[in-house]
């Protein structure tokens, strides 16, 4: 069979949106990737994250569940009419997901449930969540990922782990790339990582481990010691180790510190992200310092530009819910499940009391998952950079278009969002 | 198929430019088109606007609404929502917004925040780091920088150059040997975007003495009010200086209320606040705007009267008018100085002028059919004028109605960028690749950028 091949596509695989992927296409599919990371060439390939030797089972069509057995085959339009009935009986939506869809559709679907009560629960949420509470309260700087790769000579990694969540944020941006100013690559930056537990990042960062419950205490210590008064590490964190960071932060010129969820894990780690906030504002004063959020999915930052674009802080109806275990279903509710997979996260307590209040659910999605297998209603739809074209936010902020490899039938979200709401 | 001709009935006209101030007429309208009444036979639609008074609608030529960053604000409560934004440009009257500047690789970002604001016509200057051109203006080979913003204009769809500041400057503990001033700069840059969209516009606050002899013809200097050296006492002879017949400004007043503006600082000495790096050295800085009122300096004022009778546009310290809260405030302040007929002028004709566009601002026939309608003064204070002028009732926009104060405010239909700069060239990606050093995105990136959706400027697009 023929092969083509495609240079410079964006891939969707994480918040990274790396533009520089190359693929070889036989008829419609991709066989080959070049530059991808294993999740992005797993995306690519249509091959399962983390277990590479299997196939991720695609949504093939759209289908509702006539029963509790049932699984009827419907047209996407049918489907799309059911998910509307859905919707016009709802007390409440509760939209999750969202951070795997296109900036297109969520501007649609914003613009959809305006004046309608929803629960917001992006995938991402406990971290988006944070830093708009941390924005509110503080103005640490942001910057994009092109000035990062030019010009940082100190990245620090708080509670985040890009090897984890953001394969090729090291090689292409943050720490061994060569940049406009950081010609050597890796020797012209220093890099540390903080998290409570050794991770892969120290093999190439400088590691600090401490106590959960120290996070805090420990951004305490350095700003202090920042300020020129003695440096007392908190218990169970080297005082050597905190040191070496603080030095490199004072000798540094162009810093930046990437922040994950790591520290949102456990209860207070609003307050940690809080402190870091403001000694990274403090810091702005001596040199350009900047914190940036390091989301999982491609584009949760995409939804976060759109959901404060139209005014969504200020809607009464709307609230953005950051973790899923503080959705309470409630007799009325609809699920509207948007990427991602809400029944994976969900409690045992959760579960059952969507059962109980009979709530319908209703997904969008372009791969099977626990939430498809449960849904009333399934929409299937095309998946971005491959079946359909969609724009979304690198995770600073960055927007791209992701173009459609082929033309086949898959809706994009964007126009399933919209039939959706057309007729509302 | 023939476009719809509206005729706009007995309205009170002002349009200072066609000389009509006050006049009792009749404005036609064909497509998105403004056209003399002696070439109308066929009417589609009559509007009957006696009653209202009938001016081009205005253009916010110093706008900074889309920067990267701009979520981190709003985030922050510092900066409205894009429904506010596009409500107050309606409401106050506007028509075209220029977003100021935009960075390549923020090209995406800008496109998709405008793409949430429904109303005005846009436009976008190019914000290129300099450095990217140097070895250009080293060889003093204007042909090749000309060719890049050639095709940045053409492929992204860019009217207007911005300079955050008028040199090119290298990290000092890299570069600490280079700098290029703005003597050499200037006249290399003006020679490059010789025959392009838009003026060259530099900030004020980036402009000392030296730059501002260097100030080629056709630049603009951005919120004039705010040199930078001017707390060193050179206030008014400083601002002397920039009153050039073949340069064009905006104003800069300063306004006494709460919000922020946009600034480009250098790192050095601080650099509190918010900050963005855009990919030159300096920083974006958004800031709290100082509490004061353009009528308080009276030296200022002389000053700014001559650069309005020069065709010095309107601005503000804000980062865009529609930040301006008090408006009708605003208004009522200027009136008290100036006269209506240099409101208007300093809102339409010459902001338009400051773009380079010769089809806004004014309602002669040609013109885009961009029409904004207020009700007439109850008398003739400033007071009174404030209030009507403050109150757009109707706002056309490419001839389409897109705005009525008395049904509702913005109309569903009112979608963004129906007129908007759009690629007119296809994409040469060698000469993108120019500029990947300092980028990391690929070239292919940047051509997915261009502005695909809408049609260009004069066309109608509003469904596409």
């Amino acid at each position: 069979m023929t092969q083509k091949t495609f240079t410079s596509l964006v891939c969707c695989g994480c918040s990274c949106l790396c533009d520089d992927i190359d693929a070889v296409m036989e008829g419609d599919r991709v066989v080959e990737t070049a530059n991808a990371c294993r999740w992005g060439a797993a995306r690519f390939l249509g091959l399962k994250k983390f277990s590479r030797a299997l196939v991720r089972a695609r949504v093939q069509s759209s289908r509702r569940r006539p029963d509790a057995r049932g699984r009827l085959d419907v047209s996407c339009a049918e489907a799309v009419s059911v998910c509307r009935d859905y919707l016009f009986s709802a007390r409440r939506v509760v939209a999750y997901g969202l951070g795997q869809m296109s900036i297109e559709a969520l501007q649609i679907l914003m613009a959809g449930l305006r004046d309608r009560e929803t629960m917001w629960i992006p995938s991402d949420g406990p971290l988006l969540q944070a830093f708009v509470e941390t924005y509110s309260r503080h103005g640490p700087a942001l910057t994009n990922l092109e000035c990062v790769r030019n010009q940082a000579d100190l990245v620090v990694f708080w509670g985040a782990n890009p090897v984890r969540s953001t394969p090729r944020l090291l090689s292409r941006y943050a720490l061994f790339p060569r940049g406009r100013f950081t010609e050597r690559g890796a020797e012209d930056r220093k890099a540390w990582t903080v998290d409570i537990q050794t991770t892969e990042m120290e093999r190439v960062t400088q590691m600090v481990t401490i106590p959960p419950d120290q996070e805090k205490a420990c951004i305490q210590a350095l700003r202090r010691a920042y300020r020129g008064l003695p440096l007392e590490a908190p218990p169970g964190v080297s005082a050597k180790t905190l040191s070496m960071l603080l030095g490199d932060v004072e000798k540094s010129r162009y810093r930046v510190f990437f922040f994950g969820r790591g520290p949102l894990y456990h209860a207070g780690g609003d307050a940690v992200l809080d402190e870091l906030a403001s000694w990274v504002t403090e810091l702005g004063a001596s040199a350009p310092t900047f914190l940036m959020p390091v989301p999982g999915d491609f584009n949760s930052m995409g939804f976060l530009q759109v959901f404060l674009s139209g005014g969504g802080l200020a809607d009464p109806l709307w609230r953005v819910q950051g973790d899923v275990h503080g959705w309470e279903p409630r007799t009325g509710d609809v699920l509207l499940a948007l990427s991602g997979d809400c029944f994976w996260f969900l409690t045992d307590d959760q579960k059952r009391a969507v059962r109980k209040h009979r709530i319908p659910v209703v997904a969008l999605s372009a791969h099977e998952t626990m939430t498809t297998a449960e849904a009333d209603v399934v929409a299937a739809v095309g998946l971005q950079g491959l079946d359909v074209t969609g724009r979304a936010s690198r995770l600073d902020g960055v927007t791209l278009c992701a173009e459609k490899l082929w033309d086949g039938t898959a809706a994009s979200d964007a126009a399933v969002v919209r039939d959706l709401f057309e007729l509302m | 198929m023939r476009p719809k001709t509206l005729l706009l009935q007995s309205g009170t006209v002002f349009d200072p430019v066609t000389g009509c101030e006050g006049t009792r007429r009749d404005i036609a309208v064909c497509g998105e088109t403004i056209v003399s009444m002696e070439h109308v036979s066929d009417v589609d639609e009559i509007v009957d606007v006696s009653g209202m008074l009938v001016t081009a609608a205005a253009v916010d030529c110093a706008a900074h609404v889309a920067f990267p960053g701009v979520w981190g604000l709003r985030a922050a409560g510092l900066f409205p929502d894009a429904q506010t934004i596009a409500r107050r440009y309606a409401e106050r009257g506007f028509a075209h917004v220029h977003e100021s500047w935009a960075p390549l690789v923020d090209w995406g970002t800008v496109q998709a925040e405008w793409d949430r604001i429904p109303g005005p016509d846009v436009s976008v200057g190019l914000l290129l780091p300099l450095y990217d051109l140097t070895a250009a203006m080293d060889a003093q080979d204007v042909t090749v920088a000309h060719s890049v913003l050639w095709h940045f204009h053409a492929l992204l769809g860019i009217r207007g150059f911005y300079l955050p500041e008028p040199r090119v400057r290298f990290r000092d503990e890299v570069y600490k040997h280079r700098e290029k001033a703005a003597e050499e700069v200037l006249p290399f840059l003006k020679a490059a975007w010789e025959g392009l969209p838009g003026p060259m516009v530099l900030p004020a606050r980036s402009l000392n003495a030296e730059d501002r002899a260097a100030l080629p013809s056709g630049a603009h200097v951005q919120r004039v009010t705010d040199l930078n050296d001017r707390e060193a006492g050179g206030s008014l002879s400083a601002l002397l200086e920039t009153v050039r017949p073949d340069l064009s400004a905006d104003l800069g007043l300063s306004w006494p209320e709460k919000s922020v503006e946009l600034t480009w600082a250098a790192p050095a000495g601080g650099i509190g606040g918010r900050l963005w790096d855009v990919g030159a050295f300096l920083m974006l800085k958004a800031a709290p705007v100082p509490n004061e009122d353009f009528r308080n300096d009276a030296e200022t004022v002389q000053v700014l009267s001559q650069g309005i009778a020069e065709g010095w546009a309107l601005s503000c310290r804000h980062a865009n008018l529609a930040l301006v809260e008090d408006w009708e405030g605003l208004i009522r302040a200027f009136l008290e100085v100036w006269t209506v007929r240099q409101w208007l002028l300093t809102t339409r004709a010459h902001a338009a002028k400051a773009l380079g566009f010769s089809d806004r601002g004014h309602l002669g026939p040609g013109a885009r059919a961009n029409l904004a309608l207020y009700p007439e003064p109850a008398d003739e204070t400033p007071a009174a004028w404030a209030k009507a002028l403050s109150r757009c009732l109707r706002l056309y926009v490419g001839g389409r109605e897109v705005y009525d104060a008395r049904l509702g405010g913005l109309k569903p239909s009112a979608r963004i960028g129906r007129a908007r700069e759009t690629a007119k060239a296809a994409a040469d990606l060698g000469v993108l690749a120019l500029f990947s050093d300092g980028l990391s995105l690929r070239p292919e990136s940047l051509r997915r950028l261009a502005p695909r959706v809408e049609g260009a400027i004069g066309h109608d697009s509003q469904d596409s």
